[in-house]
């Protein structure tokens, strides 16, 4: 029981301290969504950002090594949008019909 | 969950008697469910997006909702019930309003603009009744 409770305090303050880290060093920002006033157009608009997320998520690899001066870190930046930008944009396809935003990083792909 | 703030009805919903209700309903459950898919190409030249691929991929979403709701209706259209959740359908000017100089598509959610005669019709019509008045 002792373990248990040790071990829950442990991962609280892990996770804690991760979403502290990730809010320090990522810009999350609100999709754009979520700017719609009707419920039909939020829906129609979070599963389209989430389709722009998840098939062209894996841009982030390219994109990122570019717009960084140091191209280790833009290579890794890189690495890790494509986990958020897909993965985020999976979630918005898998939840389009629940209005409940998900931010990602610098509010998703962007090809600007 | 957000509740729907203003449900757009359909254009057929406006109509006065139960054959042009299921007759636009019809109508619009046909072209809604054959060019439904028209629409990612619409959208991703629409203005309010900063790039066309995310208008494109807006575009996949509402073809989706466009040929649901166009199915929806189709499978529906003797039953003069409007379904207005799932938006307006697509956006095809009609030749009125092609004919009364309005040659762009009507911004989503507003009504359609009264078509105004032209110009040199109206000076036409105000020849006519002079000439008419001087016989």
């Amino acid at each position: 029981m002792k373990q248990l409770k040790s071990f829950l305090l442990a991962v609280l303050f892990l996770s804690l301290s991760a979403s502290q880290a990730s809010a320090a060093i990522e810009n999350w920002q609100p999709s754009p969504w979520t700017k719609e006033t009707t419920y039909v157009e939020k829906s129609i608009n979070k599963l389209g950002f989430g389709l722009l997320n998840g098939l062209t998520g894996w841009t982030a690899l390219f994109f990122e090594p570019m717009r960084e001066e140091n191209k280790f870190t833009g290579i890794v930046k890189g690495a890790w949008r494509t986990i958020t930008n897909t993965t985020g944009g999976a979630l918005h396809i898998v939840t389009f019909f629940i209005p409940v935003d998900l931010p990602l990083p610098d509010g998703g792909v962007h090809f600007e | 969950m957000t509740s729907p703030s203003s449900a757009s009805a359909t254009p057929w919903a406006k109509n006065p008697t139960y054959a042009s209700k299921t007759g636009g309903k019809l109508a619009f459950g046909l072209t809604n469910t054959l060019l439904g898919w028209t629409t990612m190409f619409v959208e991703a030249k629409q203005p309010e997006y900063k790039t066309d691929w995310e208008g494109f991929c807006v575009g996949i979403s509402r073809s989706i909702f466009n040929t649901a709701a166009g199915l929806v209706q189709l499978a529906t259209f003797p039953v003069p019930v409007d379904f207005p959740d799932v938006g307006r359908g697509i956006h095809i000017p009609t030749p009125a309003a092609l004919e009364g100089g309005t040659k762009t598509f009507a911004k989503r959610g507003s009504e359609p603009a009264a078509v105004s005669p032209e110009p040199d019709v109206q000076a036409r019509d105000a020849a006519m009744a002079e000439a008419l008045a001087v016989v």
